[in-house]
């Protein structure tokens, strides 16, 4: 039997192809291919299409389990910078595939361990929308952390 | 000076005197052809050096802090700011950070013992340079200092910021710093974001971490909430508490298990005991926790009642429970109660289990529940199955006991504590006879699941029940071999206090002062921590949960252990009493990412000094030890009460508690609080 062979549709309309039996690492997709066979092209309209190239660059890696955490790791170190890594995760997320999300999400929260408030804020591009006195408030109640 | 050296100290001249192009210029060209000019020159073509002008160097130094420094400087921090062309406070920021990392800045003496420049004279030296673009020997009149030691000074200035600074301030912008990096109509990503995936990341982080996350923005905050560690097990940490003797309160660290090798210990997860004044010179002897809540108890054998005391590390705050006077007059020592700490799931309660034998019998076992909020202890009367009082773990709502009944035809083995109906059952144990023979059993909580350990003469089984109440899932865990332990022999007649499972799978064994991680994969044994028999740990998850909702308890007041942090440095100040003087102590650490490492500096303050008011009378001491968190310190202070100078203060470190009046003064060190009080202005 040949390998059947997927396509998905990233937000910007661009196809990419993967073969099925590596697609069903993601939780989604195998739900997806139970129900309708899915014959037709599986939109994925909140992942662009950079990002989805990374997605099918980790599922279609070819490492033996006992390797893949190392592996995984590595994927996200080589992705360094919280946007992409973010977006790495809400992909992930999406598409059910636990691994990728676990390590995206733990590399985002060791590159922003160390940040000070406004490089939180900086690096997630979050607007300041607390009132100097509410700030104040949180500072007195744990004041052995700053 | 090469090329990228160049660089460097263009950006750095860029940073100083970003709003002044015409003091820029000039100094670029100052440093063209001052610092460039003379390494072409090269050292056989030196004049020979003139005779040393004794310059009053230290009358400079008291008319530089007389001018900038002391509590009341002839110039404010208007004045300051035009002339240096950055805030006293940035200044003394870069001081700070340059004495700390640069030996060139240390205070220095030369071999007639005769002080160097101070600090602050050679960083003012530099910067007026910078600042004002002026030649090098311009301010030789008011800082006494010689052309070349300006220059020099100048040179280490800019190469201590390149080397201080670089990796902050003076790299090039990473693309995760440009704000619009692939559409430009996305402009917050964390604003798409699912709110679960914030929630994902945000476990990951350490509890200072999630706590400075608080004010990033309402959506977090909202997402941080009290019970926000509570539901989620994400975070698992052990709580150590450790003492030096019998009589000290001790320190309850927290400990993240990080993974396999390494536990994270980190200054900030630390509640000096000694801070509580209620606590002074008694000991906590054992803690349970449920939630993030940690109950402590202590034992007063005289006093004829416990002190219960309940706190959250996290939000720094304690209660007391109420004293409940014993029942039955004894004479002698009484056998200790235990205590357990739990919450219900259905009604959200907290609920304080007492176990203690009322006789000094340890046949009988008595009950006494306290609910927190309510004030009340309530008696429940004797436990219908043998057992001996300790702190059974907790989980599903019940408290769980080994049945201690030797006869081999007993089928229960467990009994359990239902904390909603506040009754005792027998629970399903396995049907295994094969722990007739062994030593010791204890029941633990690994993995979520309730597990028996079993240590028999040569080897130690745990046994995990997979569901909570099913018979049939108790199922043989794991087996070491004490063979496998090279050297050491296994305490088996000593109980393990803790069983906690690591992120790899590895099981945490506490026992006889010890830690050991055991890898049931390789089937491996580590000794990965030392505690001594006065340390105790438990397994702890921290919470934000807040015990001000307990409105009806008594609150104690915690005092700050923490100060101060930069990205860096953490420094900690804490307060000590010591006989009549209370010692004010003030720890720097410097937090790699992996370790923490405290610095050899300690701060002292005295009494005298503390009524004054504001934490910014802490001196910052530098030693060439150690100096312990503890009492082995000394001192007597010789402070004379000019603004201007403000003394020396001497103090020696000792073994034991001593005789403060027969020092042995050989020992004894010596401290400028000139430089000290300047230095701590530092950290306001």
């Amino acid at each position: 039997m040949s390998k059947k062979t997927l396509t998905l549709m990233s937000k910007d309309k661009q196809l990419f192809n993967i073969e099925e039996h590596l697609a069903v690492q993601s939780v989604t997709i195998r739900n997806m291919v139970k129900e309708d066979g899915a014959s037709s092209v599986i939109p994925l309209p909140r992942v662009d299409s950079e990002t989805l190239a990374l997605v099918i660059e980790y599922l279609n890696r070819q490492q033996a389990p006992e390797e893949d955490e190392d592996y995984v790791k590595k994927f996200v170190d080589e992705r360094g910078e919280i946007p992409t890594l973010l977006e790495l995760a809400q992909a992930a997320l999406d598409l059910d595939i636990k691994k990728l999300m676990d390590a995206a999400c733990m590399k985002v929260a060791d590159l922003i361990k160390d940040f000070t408030l406004e490089e939180v804020r900086e690096a997630l591009r979050i607007e300041n929308d607390r009132t100097p006195e509410e700030e104040k408030a949180i500072r007195d109640e744990f004041q052995w952390a700053f | 000076m090469s090329d990228s050296d160049n660089k460097d100290v263009d950006l750095i001249i860029n940073q100083i005197v970003m709003n002044n192009i015409r003091a820029m210029k000039l100094v670029r060209e100052f440093i063209e052809n001052e610092l460039i000019g003379n390494e072409d020159i090269g050292p056989s073509n030196k004049r020979p050096r003139g005779p040393t002008k004794d310059r009053g160097r230290e009358e400079g130094d008291d008319k530089l802090v007389a001018d900038y420094f002391s509590d009341n400087p002839m110039y404010d921090d208007g004045n300051f700011s035009r002339r240096f062309r950055m805030s006293h406070r940035l200044f003394l920021r870069i001081v700070a950070d340059l004495e700390r990392e640069l030996d060139y800045f240390k205070q220095q003496w030369d071999a007639r013992g005769v002080k160097g420049f101070s600090l602050l004279q050679k960083c003012v030296s530099a910067i007026r340079q910078l600042a004002y673009g002026s030649a090098a020997d311009a301010s030789d009149e008011y800082l006494r200092m010689s052309e070349t030691t300006s220059r020099d000074c100048l040179e280490n200035i800019c190469q201590g910021i390149i080397h201080l600074y670089r990796r902050q301030y003076l790299r090039k912008p990473r693309i995760s710093n440009c704000y619009f990096r692939k559409t430009s109509e996305r402009v917050s990503i964390m604003e798409d974001l699912p709110t679960e995936l914030t929630i994902d990341i945000l476990l990951r982080l350490p509890v200072s971490t999630i706590i400075h996350c608080k004010r990033v923005c309402k959506k977090w905050r909202n997402l941080v909430s009290d019970s926000f560690f509570v539901n989620l097990h994400l975070s698992t940490g052990l709580v150590v508490h450790r003492c030096k003797h019998y009589e000290d309160p001790g320190i309850l660290e927290w400990v993240e298990i990080a993974d396999r090798h390494r536990l994270h210990h980190d200054p900030f997860r630390t509640l000096d005991l000694n801070l509580v004044p209620i606590l002074e010179n008694s000991k906590v002897n054992r803690m349970v926790s449920v939630n993030g809540l940690i109950c402590l108890w202590r034992i007063s054998p005289i006093l004829k009642f416990d002190d219960v005391y309940i706190c959250n590390p996290v939000t720094r705050e304690m209660i007391i429970l109420p004293r409940q006077q014993q029942k039955y007059k004894q004479s002698g020592f009484l056998p200790p109660a235990f205590y357990g700490i739990g919450v219900s799931s259905l009604t959200g309660e907290y609920k304080v289990v007492k176990l203690s034998h009322p006789g000094v019998s340890l046949e009988t076992v008595e009950t006494d529940v306290y609910t927190l909020g309510t004030r009340q202890w309530r008696n429940l009367g004797q436990v219908p199955y043998p057992i001996h009082a300790t702190s059974g773990p907790f989980l599903n709502d019940h408290f769980h006991w080994v049945i201690s009944d030797n006869r081999r035809d007993a089928t229960e083995r467990i009994c359990s504590f239902d904390l909603n109906k506040e009754t005792f059952q027998l629970f399903p144990s396995h049907s295994s006879r094969e722990e007739n023979d062994c030593y010791i059993q204890c029941l633990a909580v690994l993995k979520g699941c309730l597990c028996i350990c079993y240590g028999y003469e040569s080897q130690l089984t745990i046994w995990v029940m997979k569901e909570y109440g099913i018979r049939n899932s108790w199922h043989k865990e794991v087996v070491i071999t004490y063979a496998i332990i090279r050297g050491l022999k296994w305490p088996c007649s000593v109980p393990i206090s803790v069983t906690e499972d690591l992120k790899d799978g590895s099981i945490l064994l506490i026992s006889a002062g010890k830690m050991w991680a055991f890898y049931p994969r390789s089937g491996t044994i580590e000794e990965i921590g030392m505690l001594s028999c006065y340390h105790n740990v438990i397994s702890y998850r921290p919470s934000f949960l807040r015990l001000e909702k307990f409105e009806s308890e008594i609150h104690l007041n915690l005092p700050m252990a923490m100060l101060v942090r930069s990205s860096k440095h953490i420094t900690v100040v804490a307060k000590v009493h010591w006989h009549l003087w209370y010692l004010f102590f003030l720890w720097s650490y410097v937090v790699d990412r992996q370790k923490v490492q405290r610095e050899p500096s300690v701060c002292l303050s005295s009494k005298r000094i503390q009524k004054t008011g504001a934490h910014d009378h802490l001196l910052h001491v530098r030693m060439q030890q150690v100096v312990e968190l503890s009492f082995e310190l000394s001192f007597r202070e010789e402070i004379s009460p000019s603004p201007v100078n403000r003394g020396i203060l001497k103090w020696m470190e000792v073994e034991d508690k001593i005789d403060p009046y027969h020092l042995d003064h050989d020992n004894i060190m010596t401290l400028d609080l000139n430089l000290a009080f300047i230095l701590l202005n530092s950290y306001n």
